[in-house]
């Protein structure tokens, strides 16, 4: 078996100082809901000791500080699912969360896991693309590191975390008042527990007059690597939107999936998804007719 | 004779629902024995392969390793029913076949010890889909059988004159419709203990099983003993829904001969992998229609030709073609019905029995055919049904004729007052108008509508058994020839057993199934359970009856027809107690001596089948079933919510009403996975899908409200009138849903699954 010890941190730098003692076989967890799939399928790397860090309470909080919210990477879905700080901040990552597997699952799984497993299909990765989230490091020499979402992921599964880190927080600025709108759509084979096919984050604001002022746009398991839609974007910032521009808007989604992965067996269906789903979360986002 | 109904037609409590919800019934893997060894299997390398060489030399030699299995060491037949091998001999013919089987200490270790059996193969090219094993030029998956035809499985239905039939026709309509494998999904996997019995130089073998007799038998041909040396007694079983059988059948005779090898108990429990690789699947099936009618709506001919897919063993489609076949044109007064049906052999994982055997596959042609048949014509559908739907008078397909008190034919009603009760017009007409002013998100509404023959039929003989026995206290031990995996049988057996004997249901004490006990029942399949299984307990619990009103004349004085047994006492048919069961029971024990143990025995006798025409008696009675499917689409994304079903049965007597609508909705449930997301990917042989992630069942948000309504009738051949109906419910959701995709899209699915991708695009996608 691949497993060869599992530890319990009781604190921050407890687990740090046991990951730096284990170097290079420790490996954190924290819900556990991607490792034990893992290990059933026995792809965990050999000699590999767990970590847990469920129960560090520095690691399980949701704040708000000087307009910004800070979640501890060890916040469970629930919790998130649940805060009213979350749904008032930021609804798209409240519904992210709510999304996740099962009660069950959402009762295990961590923010932090989400965002380190980098799975194509993490559901609130999107969201917190969107939301222009930012990733608090700590290292075993005690160092932070801040980094912003967009920039942690490195490719398929691979993030820019380093051996000697550890994820403790997730930061964004509160949209809490600031005329913000959002929607999130997770498109998936059932009604529940199944890996989403695509998931749809967009935040968007608008002056009085309804210009756009901000577009951010992050489709899950539509790219190889986890990321914004910019071009996208672009077509309606700073413009009096139309439904002309949503559908343009829509097809600049689709294409940028095309040119960074290319065409894969499932563009065939992804791609008129991704126009067809981007175009009618807009429409309704603008308030127009479908 | 006077009975108070006591326990006919009531929602009893399940007899077994306490210990399974509190966690202590005793499923196979909770099941141990002291010494016990651990079994793995080695799987081929490749689906379709020659082996060269089996080198076990270096596995024997590792930790806890006690033995290793091959098919040499089988000292009776390799070959089981249906062709399955307990172990590979020299050709790996598909993806689940085995090729040793490692006995060690800890389950650890044997997984270890399978690791490292090394073997040496060729990989061969392979049929690996039914299209390629139709094609002339097919290789033989075996070399015996040149033009892979499946042994038994030609089951050809002719009815009037086809060529008539479609003479007088004014339109036709042809097409051709698909299915695939579907997984039955039970929660236990597949588990059991062999151990060996040295006092009979026999074998015990303990487990989850559905068929015991099936198992019995094929271990005793592995084994080169008689039946009677082997014992089969059966744990709780999780689930099974027709799929504990061949796979049970395979692992319990690999056991077998490392038990024999080691002389020690050996327990093999399959994981969710193993289970999807080698455990049976719903037959796919490619079905082509072609249906002839006036403009009026009235059909006058259908000709179909099925093909099924059996994979490389099999020895369930000889019973399910002729199922297929008998079933192939639907609940209809059709005069000329000419039907083809074959099977054949692949590289590939097989068919067996899941719920339904061939009902589902069937009743999905001909319901998409019956709704396309009326969209030709622009009929309402349900116009349509109503016009040629089967009713009193009429002959159905194989010549048996509808009559009251005989075969109920309540089709025409039912359709009526569910459609009233749905409002099956008024949406067909308003969704369609919402339809046209939505954007992406449409309304379908979609009806369907199914007979189905109950019990065995024409598939074998329908003989069940019982045995009663009654003890000093009062209190009775029930055995059934029959399994209960989960359906309820026990509570339903129970519930005849106390009504017969006129005691309360908590002096019964069910047993589990044991070959050493109970006598043979056949198979636990084909809604027979209650049908047959329950005529065999009312049987032996009114043998018992008579013995004890003799003996309560004989205490008393009375003569015996004016007297009765209720509310566990001895009365007269006026309402007096004379005595207490029990003092009834200690009279009959002492100074009596009567027999207090009966065998119920029921045998429906031989069916009447024309061989070239399924011309004949082919089941004793029918169950029932209408559907009226609504369904929301997302035209964006492909994806269809069930929203509402509106549906009814016709069943006999419900003998526990709650427990009737639980397999009904359980199998509607099912259905609802069939029609929407289960697939059995496969690349080549190789099955993708092996376990929950990839292969997707309907959770309970996926459950629509249902309006679900029994209908009752007389069933004379069914205890206390009661009809089998473990199967019919997952037959209607499949077609109802694509007839409601074609009412919200305009768009006609003929294949399942109404994935997301075929519902977007028209097609399925692969990796």
């Amino acid at each position: 078996m691949a497993i060869q010890g599992f530890l319990l941190a009781k604190s921050i730098p407890e687990a740090l100082h046991v990951l730096e003692k284990l170097s290079p076989n420790g490996k954190f967890v924290c819900g556990g809901t991607d490792i034990m799939v893992a290990m059933h399928g026995d792809t965990l790397p050999q000699q590999c000791t767990l970590i847990d860090i469920s129960s560090i309470d520095e690691l399980h909080f949701i704040r708000k500080d000087d307009g910004c919210i800070e979640i501890g990477a060890a916040t469970s879905m629930a919790c998130l699912a649940e805060s009213d700080l979350v749904a008032k901040s930021s609804h798209i990552l409240q519904q992210a969360a709510h999304s996740v597997g099962s009660p069950q699952i959402r009762n295990r799984a961590s923010i932090g896991g989400n965002i380190i497993t980098a799975a194509q299909c993490a559901d609130t990765i999107p969201a917190l693309l969107a939301l222009n989230a930012r990733l608090v490091l700590l290292n075993t020499r005690n160092e932070k590191r801040v980094i912003p979402v967009a920039d942690f992921f490195t490719g398929p599964k691979l993030t820019a975390i380093a051996p000697n880190e550890l994820l403790v927080a997730v930061r964004f600025p509160s949209l809490e008042g600031e005329n913000y709108q959002g929607s999130y759509y997770k498109l998936i084979r059932r009604a529940a527990v199944a890996k989403s096919r695509l998931n749809f984050a967009i935040i968007m604001r608008r002056d009085q007059d309804g210009v756009v002022q901000d577009l951010r746009i992050s489709i899950g398991s539509a790219l190889s690597i986890p990321g914004r839609f910019m071009a996208a974007e672009a077509v309606m910032i700073g413009e009096l939107p139309t439904v002309a521009m949503a559908k343009e808007v829509a097809e600049r989604c689709s294409r940028q999936v095309v040119e960074q992965t290319g065409r894969r067996w499932s563009s065939a269906y992804k791609l008129p998804v991704i126009e067809d789903v981007m175009y009618r979360q807009l429409i309704q986002l603008l308030g127009f007719e479908e | 004779m006077i009975m108070e109904n006591t326990y006919i037609g009531k929602d009893c409590k399940r007899v077994d629902g306490y210990e399974k919800v509190t966690g202590q019934a005793i499923y196979a893997a909770d099941f141990h024995v002291a010494r016990e060894l651990f079994a793995k299997s080695v799987y081929v390398p490749h689906p379709h392969c020659r082996i060269l060489a089996v080198h076990t030399e270096h596995a024997l030699s590792m930790p806890g390793v006690v033995a290793i299995a091959t098919a040499k060491d089988v000292p009776g037949n390799n070959e089981m029913f249906g062709r399955f091998p307990v172990f590979v001999v020299d050709e790996g013919k598909y993806t689940g076949d085995v090729v040793a089987t490692v006995a060690a200490e800890s389950y650890e270790q044997a997984v270890a010890g399978a690791r490292a059996v090394q073997i040496e193969y060729e990989a061969l090219p392979g049929l690996w889909t039914l299209e390629e094993a139709m094609e002339p030029s097919a290789l033989p998956v075996h070399p015996d059988i040149a033009d892979n035809e499946i042994e038994h499985t030609y089951f050809p239905l002719r009815k009037g004159d086809l060529e008539m039939g479609f003479s007088q026709a004014e339109a036709i309509e042809e097409h051709t419709y698909k299915v695939g494998f579907q997984d039955q999904a039970y929660l236990e996997t597949e588990s059991v203990v062999v151990v060996p019995a040295p006092f009979h130089h026999g074998y015990e073998v303990y487990g989850c099983i559905q068929n015991p007799y099936t198992i019995r038998s094929n271990v005793a041909t592995a084994m080169g003993v008689h039946e009677s040396q082997i014992r089969v007694v059966l744990t709780a079983v999780g689930g099974s829904f027709g799929g504990k059988d061949e796979s049970s059948m395979s692992i319990a005779a690999r056991c077998a001969v490392l038990a024999k090898m080691t002389g020690r108990p050996v327990r093999m429990d399959l994981s969710r992998e193993e289970s999807s690789r080698e455990s049976s699947k719903r037959h796919p099936f490619i079905m082509k229609y072609r249906l002839g009618m006036t403009k009026d709506g009235t059909v006058t001919a259908i000709q179909t030709h099925l093909t099924c897919q059996g994979g490389a063993y099999n020895n369930k489609a000889r019973f399910s073609n002729w199922r297929a076949s008998v079933h192939t044109a639907g609940p209809y007064r059709i005069p000329n019905i000419q039907a083809d049906i074959h099977a054949k052999y692949t590289n590939t994982i097989f068919g067996g029995a899941y719920r339904g055997f061939s009902g589902p596959q069937v009743l999905f042609a001909s319901e998409t055919m019956m709704d396309e048949a009326a969209a030709c014509l622009g009929m309402n559908p349900k116009e349509f049904r109503l016009k040629n739907v089967l009713r009193e008078g009429d002959t159905i397909a194989c010549g048996q004729l509808l009559k009251e008190g005989f075969i109920a034919a309540p089709l025409e009603k039912m359709i009526q007052e569910l459609s009233e009760k749905a409002g099956f017009d008024a949406k067909w007409k308003s969704f369609r108008e919402q339809n046209a002013r939505s954007g992406s998100i449409k309304r379908g509404i979609g009806i369907a509508i199914t007979y189905r023959g109950a019990g065995l039929g024409g598939e074998g003989v329908d003989s069940s058994s019982a045995m009663i026995t009654i003890c000093r206290d009062g209190s009775v031990q029930l055995h059934s020839g029959h399994t209960e995996m989960g359906q309820g049988m026990r509570t339903a057996h129970s519930q005849i057993a106390a009504q017969a004997l006129g005691i309360d249901i908590k002096r019964i004490d069910f047993r589990h199934s044991d070959t050493s006990i109970t006598l043979d029942a056949g198979p636990t399949v084909a809604s027979r359970g209650t049908q047959s299984g329950g005529r065999a307990i009312l049987q032996a619990a009114l043998k018992l009856r008579g013995e004890l009103l003799a003996a309560g004349s004989k205490k008393t004085g009375i003569s015996q027809d004016t007297l009765s047994i209720a509310n566990d006492a001895l009365i007269t048919k006026n309402g007096k107690v004379l005595c207490s069961f029990d003092e009834l029971i200690s009279y009959c024990v002492y100074p009596l001596g009567t027999n207090l143990s009966a065998q119920g025995w029921y045998s429906p006798g031989l069916s009447h089948i024309d061989a070239q025409t399924q011309q004949g008696d082919c089941y004793q009675t029918y169950t029932h079933g209408v559907i009226i499917t609504e369904i929301t689409v997302d035209e964006a994304t492909g994806k269809i919510a069930v929203d509402k079903m509106t549906v009814g049965y016709e069943l006999g007597t419900a003998i526990n009403p709650e427990l009737a609508y639980g397999q009904f909705v359980g199998g509607l449930m099912q259905g609802l996975g069939y029609a929407l997301f289960e697939e059995m990917s496969e690349r080549k042989g190789e099955l993708l899908s092996q376990n929950f992630d990839e292969y997707l069942i309907p959770t309970t948000l996926d459950i629509p409200q249902i309006d679900l309504q029994l209908y009752e009738s007389q069933n004379p051949e069914g205890p206390y009138g009661a009809k089998g109906i473990g199967e019919i419910g997952i037959e209607l959701a499949a077609p109802s849903i694509g007839n409601a995709l074609f009412h919200a899209t305009g768009r006609r699915l003929r294949e399942l699954p109404f994935n997301l991708e075929r519902v977007k695009i028209g097609k399925s996608l692969t990796r």
